[in-house]
């Protein structure tokens, strides 16, 4: 049976995560655009060339880690998107008998033939001692 | 300087329509369980007498036809939610930096 409350709360969290990469997507606008802004004014000569390097980093900075923030946030929704997809393509799966059970229980039959063996063997290398008394 | 950006209307689109399709897979399915539990039904009631074999022949049929009619119905909309998924996960590749 579909989770239809799970996919809803997978589809709450993407468009939660959406609004908020528009809004980081907005604020690295900004920041790209000021980082323009301070390459116009150092070229025009508005600012030293310190305060423009100071800027210059600062915003540069910025900027990167709006680009992880929003490169994360779509990785997560991936991730969600991946989940539902998992959802509706849901099969049972039948359960498969493990090799290793498979292999185990050859062992156990090797082991239990080989000391059934060593038994028989212990029995006819000193016969019966009821036998031997006689 | 201007980026692209996510388009949140076209995304919220999509996710109303992935809830309202999973909402609906969740009502065949539930249509379908109990179907399924009819024809049980059915065919106990054949073995105990309780019914004919004429009353059973001339049930199931159509129970079969109405589950036939709903594995499809899911197949459809769980097709379409997955044709969803897909452009909303271009949508995300799209805006990755």
């Amino acid at each position: 049976m579909i989770n239809s409350e799970q996919i809803q709360a997978y589809t709450k969290k993407i468009y939660e995560n959406v609004l908020d990469v528009k809004i980081l997507q907005e604020e690295l606008e900004d920041m790209l655009s000021a980082i323009d802004i301070n390459s116009i004014e150092y070229n025009n000569g508005k600012i030293a060339k310190e305060t423009f390097e100071v800027n210059n980093k600062k915003f540069r900075k910025e900027s990167l880690d709006l680009i992880d923030k929003i490169n994360k946030l779509l990785e997560i929704n991936l991730s969600f998107i991946s989940s539902i997809t998992n959802h509706v393509t849901y099969k049972k799966r039948k359960k498969v008998k493990h090799k290793s059970d498979n292999q185990k229980n050859k062992i156990k039959t090797i082991v239990n033939e080989l000391t059934y063996n060593k038994r028989k063997k212990g029995k006819s290398k000193h016969g019966n001692p009821k036998n031997k008394h006689k | 300087m201007a980026i692209q950006k996510i388009n949140t209307n076209e995304i919220e689109n999509i996710l109303k329509n992935i809830d309202e399709k999973s909402i609906q897979i969740k009502m065949f399915q539930e249509s379908l369980e109990r179907i399924n539990e009819n024809l049980k039904f059915n065919e106990k009631d054949l073995k105990l007498g309780k019914i004919s074999m004429e009353v059973f022949k001339d049930i199931k049929p159509n129970l079969e036809k109405e589950k036939n009619g709903l594995e499809l119905q899911i197949g459809k909309t769980k097709e379409e939610i997955k044709t969803a998924l897909s452009k909303l996960n271009g949508i995300m590749k799209e805006n990755k930096i």
